[in-house]
């Protein structure tokens, strides 16, 4: 991204605006005036500051950068789209739950609860294995997972109902989790 | 995992496209969005793209 338009550093207005979103940037720029280097580098989205003209290896460095910034986001987090269409960034940590309601999750953390258009199928295939499916309605964090009693299970204090055709699942689900820990 | 999407936004057609071209030569997938504004590009429209 350029960040001097028209003359005028326009682009920092919108480096902020890609900070809140969670987007790594590279900034390509004609400028070396060090304090628009400086205002730029400060935001945690800049990964990096190239002045033209540059070789093409500094552009693929950065880019390795940034590629290894995602990969590391992508494991670890969803984005969903908050009640003001902003997007909100969820560590796959924070979420504890998940309940299934025709077209929509409700995806439940200690403090809140977020609602998506998305069914839970095409959900649990974004996250990882530490989802599991404990009933036709819910999927839980097995990582925060309490206990499992015989037709419910215990998740930071919350009691959600287990189905009988996952219950076997889970435990052998949550016992590979636990071996490989 | 989703695949990245790489958006270049500069004022300047001419170095939008050789950074295009550098990063399809550099074997980034998936093929680079080209995106040119001779303005600064609103935020709605940035919104839409991301």
């Amino acid at each position: 991204m350029e960040i001097i338009w028209n003359n005028h550093p326009l682009g920092l207005d919108l480096l902020s605006h890609l900070e809140k979103e969670s987007i790594p940037v590279i900034i390509i720029t004609n400028s070396s005036d060090p304090d628009i280097y400086r205002k730029a580098t400060t935001t945690k989205t800049a990964i990096g500051y190239i002045v033209k003209p540059f070789h093409k290896y500094t552009l693929a460095s950065m880019m390795e950068k940034v590629l290894a910034q995602y990969r590391q986001l992508a494991t670890n987090t969803l984005f969903i789209k908050g009640s003001k269409n902003e997007r909100l960034k969820l560590r796959y940590n924070e979420l504890i739950w998940i309940e299934a309601d025709g077209d929509y999750c409700h995806l439940n953390t200690p403090t809140k609860r977020y609602s998506i258009k998305q069914s839970m199928v095409k959900l649990l295939e974004q996250l990882d294995d530490r989802f599991i499916r404990i009933h036709n309605s819910f999927s839980i964090n097995s990582y925060h997972l309490e206990s499992i009693l015989p037709s419910s299970v215990e998740i930071k204090g919350q009691v959600l109902p287990l189905g009988r055709t996952y219950r076997s699942g889970l435990i052998e689900k949550t016992n590979i989790l636990k071996n490989r820990h | 995992m989703k695949k990245p999407t790489v958006l270049i936004i500069d004022n300047n057609t001419a170095h939008t496209s050789t950074i295009k071209s550098l990063l399809i030569e550099l074997n980034y997938p998936p093929q680079p969005l080209s995106i040119t504004h001779l303005t600064p590009l609103p935020l709605y429209s940035l919104n839409a793209l991301i």
